[in-house]
């Protein structure tokens, strides 16, 4: 097969593949799910005038997880209605006194929560107003389906505030990958966060609490056999950076934030790849190298005076040319780059560094110049 | 095993084998990945077909309360045309190391020590990969004291290949300390200073100081700086100074300047790190809506850079400087999760990427969801448009389609099996205008074990993964 094969073939089929991603995915849009209002009647505010929680909820007192949509639980379908319901439950009749249509399987919410969290822990003895404290909702709604897990701000800004100042999130929170807390902005994963999250970072202990370095290794580990946007494409939130066909815009990506690619790509990643696909040739091929040079950089990669010279390019992202030329003492610039040859002092302005005169007569890289302290000052 | 370094740290693994069979809770995750792709090269197209495996794990308890293992490992084989990495075997370890932090109740409480293959993340040591040592204590009155010391790592990525010694990195000359002095005071005040040497073959690479500042004067409302100075060439190089301000749950913004110096990323053995001084400039803003119970998610972020002129006086070419420019970045995003347990989601994304000489504009749909009971469903497509052909002003390049227009999209289907074993299968075709991928497939079968059961009362899971069954959050 040669390397125009697959475009062609791949181009022809496109249109059809896409038009089929496209009703796949308005399909999936227009989905509906059935809301719970609109199969049951029921009112929480009449029933907890009349009934006490656990004649519904059973033993909650005692749960020691979190338990929402844990409804009653005993005597069957109807479980705990039963108890003041029973003549109604029997009645075929007075179905539509609680329900509404003909669907009468309903699925209550068994939604799970990543949450470590006691009911026993905050009895009535250790929350001054009892259930009503965190769920008073329930005294006031008279439809089902309304949300009855209290906000996060009910818990922060009453017993604890102190875990709240001090992000000890773990003591709740099983992880936080599928939340973000508002009043958290340090610990917010929505937004910008993947752009900040390496400053946030600086203090590991925020981030320790609910992530494992092995987490962390999903896209830091500098032997990574994959990208993580292969590794978990189901994730699609998540802010991967080489996500689709991150090849074709790499060089975009690398010109606009020349120190982003350095930070985990090394000289020998860029090279492997550009010497396969025949954008550079292999470095022990050098009679090839000049033109591969000017194939890769445009032809007016040694004009002076075009945007294409090579030392514009320099200058702005000195990153970008390392990945491919950084051999030492053997780099092809070191060759030109030099007092006396075409491209002189390649020092900026004002160049020093800390303790120069020392560095430029043992450092090994000044030495590719500087031969045996030659020119240092 | 590629180098000296990982075969230390899988004997390091086995001699704390005995331990982690003694765990009161361990987690140990395994992903096998089939993955099939074709590589096209200047010659001929080459189709790959390596196998992968993955292996994390967790251990707490080892008989000593606070005393953990955690380990990261993984393996690959190439079953097709060409080798990975010139080996047909390769594998490495991304993380193993022992941990012990005591619990509240003990004497040594707010202590953290960490030993063998880690990352640290301490002032300007970001994501630092090492083979090394790690302490931090927490002191009376909001004081944070952290160091580390080891050998980095670094194979196939690293920077510099010749900083090896005859083929294996040497323990006594690539090395690296630092460490961190920090303060905080509640959620009002975070200070911190930290500082970095590191020496690639017994030459200096790196040797900085930084600094971090969260004040919260007012809630709702930060002020933020950070920054990394370089001893070497006493200049900054990378700063950014940034307010944020939440006006309510809904809506929140921030702005910021960072100026960044792409050179001194270099490390100071480069040849390159005597070469360039352009600095960067850039002011950023963001915005953020969530709506209540989050179900809606936008982001919208624009930045705006400006290239520094730099100038250098060459024998033949004279003075010659590369011009001031400005470019413009953008983002708007959004996330929007659907059904009464957030089973569907949906991301779009439109990105823009102004950079010297060319940019792209991008746009992005992604879905996932439940199509019929536990089996669910991934279709991302992502497009783009180059400013710039890679070949439009070079016929002599011979690798580009000469098209400015990339258009990806893949599926996946994931189905848990158990509650331990999960399998996922799809593809990805693509339109490129560089000679990329145009066709994968990928099989991962994920399994899980933990002990005692999750089912049990109350504990704290810490995340050992990107969520491995990521579709039932």
């Amino acid at each position: 097969m040669t390397h125009h094969d697959p475009h062609t073939k791949q181009t022809s089929r496109l249109p059809l593949l896409m038009a089929a991603l496209a009703i796949a995915a308005c399909a999936t849009l227009t989905y509906k799910v059935p809301q719970l209002r609109e199969q049951l009647i029921f009112s929480h505010k009449k029933h907890v005038g009349e009934a006490d929680c656990s004649d519904c909820h059973g033993d909650i007192a005692q749960a020691t997880g979190p338990t929402e949509g844990k409804f009653i639980g005993k005597g069957g379908k109807h479980g705990g209605c039963t108890a003041c319901h029973d003549d109604e439950v029997a009645d075929k009749d007075q179905c539509k006194m609680c329900h509404v249509g003909k669907d009468k399987n309903i699925k209550l919410s068994r939604r799970t929560r990543n949450l470590n969290f006691s009911h026993k822990a905050h009895d009535k003895s250790r929350v001054k107003d009892g259930c009503k404290t965190c769920h008073a909702a329930a005294y006031t709604t008279t439809k089902p389906g309304t949300k009855m897990v209290p906000k996060m701000s009910v818990c922060t800004d009453s017993c604890h505030k102190k875990q709240m100042a001090e992000l000890q999130c773990s003591g709740c929170h099983k992880n936080l990958e599928s939340l973000t807390v508002p009043a958290v902005s340090l610990a917010v994963h929505d937004g910008n966060f993947h752009r900040r999250h390496g400053t946030l970072a600086r203090n590991t202990q925020t981030c320790a609490q609910c992530h494992d370095q092995t987490f962390c290794a999903d896209c830091h580990a500098r032997t990574q056999a994959m990208p993580a946007s292969i590794r978990f494409p189901e994730q699609i939130n998540r802010r991967f950076v080489h996500r689709g066909d991150f090849v074709g815009r790499h060089m975009v990506e690398a010109r606009a934030r020349p120190e982003t690619c350095a930070k985990c790509h090394g000289a020998r990643h860029c090279q492997s790849c550009h010497e396969f696909r025949g954008v550079t040739p292999p470095k022990s091929n050098t009679t090839v190298a000049s033109a591969a040079g000017r194939r890769v950089h445009g032809a007016d990669v040694m004009k002076p005076g075009t945007p294409g010279f090579h030392g514009n390019q320099a200058r702005r992202a000195i990153n970008r040319c390392a990945s491919c030329h950084d051999q030492g003492a053997q780099s092809n610039c070191v060759r030109c780059h030099k007092v006396g040859e075409l491209g002189g002092n390649p020092h900026p302005t004002g160049f020093s560094w800390r303790g120069q005169s020392t560095a430029c007569r043992e450092n090994v890289m000044c030495g590719a110049c500087h031969i045996a302290g030659a020119g240092c000052k | 095993m590629k180098t000296l370094k990982t075969t230390l740290c899988v004997l390091f693994g086995l001699a704390l084998a005995p331990s982690v069979s003694e765990a009161q809770r361990l987690s140990l995750q395994t992903s096998t990945f089939a993955r099939g792709y074709l590589l096209p090269g200047v010659d001929d197209s080459r189709l790959l077909v390596p196998f992968y495996q993955y292996i994390t794990l967790h251990a707490d308890e080892l008989g000593t309360p606070g005393l953990s293992i955690e380990g990261s490992l993984w393996g690959a084989i190439q079953a097709a045309d060409r080798d990975l990495d010139d080996n047909r075997a390769i594998g490495d370890v991304n993380v193993l190391f022992v941990r012990y932090a005591p619990g509240p109740k003990s004497k040594a409480r707010g202590l953290e020590l960490r030993l063998g293959r880690q990352f640290v993340s301490v002032g300007p040591a970001l994501a630092e990969h090492l083979d090394g040592l790690f302490a931090s204590y927490h002191l009376p009155g909001g004081i944070d004291v952290a160091a580390f010391g080891g050998a980095p790592t670094g194979t196939r990525f690293i920077y510099q290949p010749w900083a090896k010694i005859d083929g294996e990195f040497d323990y006594g000359k690539n090395w690296l300390i630092g460490g961190r002095l920090g303060w905080h005071y509640a959620d009002i005040v975070r200070l911190g200073v930290a500082y970095r040497h590191k020496r690639y073959n017994d030459e200096l690479a790196f040797d900085e100081i930084a600094w971090d500042a969260v004040i919260s004067p007012i809630a709702r409302l930060r002020l933020l700086t950070d920054g990394i100075a370089d001893m070497v060439t006493t200049n900054l190089k990378d700063a950014r100074a940034a307010v944020a301000y939440d006006v309510n749950q809904a809506f929140s913004g921030a702005a910021g300047y960072r100026y960044i110096r792409p050179d001194l990323y270099l490390p100071r053995t480069s040849i390159f790190a005597v070469f360039s001084d352009a600095a960067h400039h850039e002011g950023y803003m963001e915005f953020t809506f969530r709506s209540d119970q989050r179900r809606l998610l936008i982001t919208a972020e624009m930045a705006m850079l400006r290239y520094e002129q730099s100038c250098t006086r060459g024998t033949v070419t004279g003075s010659t400087c590369s011009p001031r420019e400005v470019e413009l970045q953008a983002l708007l995003r959004a996330d929007a999760y659907f059904g009464w347990d957030r089973r569907y989601r949906v991301s779009v994304t439109g990105q823009r990427v102004g950079s010297p000489q060319s940019g792209m504009s991008r746009v992005r749909v992604a879905v996932n969801g439940p199509i019929w009971r536990e089996l669910r469903g991934t279709i991302d497509v992502d497009a783009h448009v180059l400013d710039r052909a890679p070949g439009e002003d070079n016929a002599a390049l011979n690798l580009s389609t000469n098209s400015r227009f990339s258009l990806s999209g893949s599926g996946y289907l994931s189905y848990p099996f158990a509650h331990n074993l999960s399998l996922l299968a799809g593809g990805q075709l693509a339109h490129t205008p560089l000679y990329s991928e145009v066709a994968s497939f990928l099989v991962r079968l994920n399994w899980q074990f933990d002990r005692p059961k999750s089912s049990g009362p109350v504990k704290v899971e810490k995340q050992t993964r990107s969520s491995l069954f990521g579709a039932v959050l």
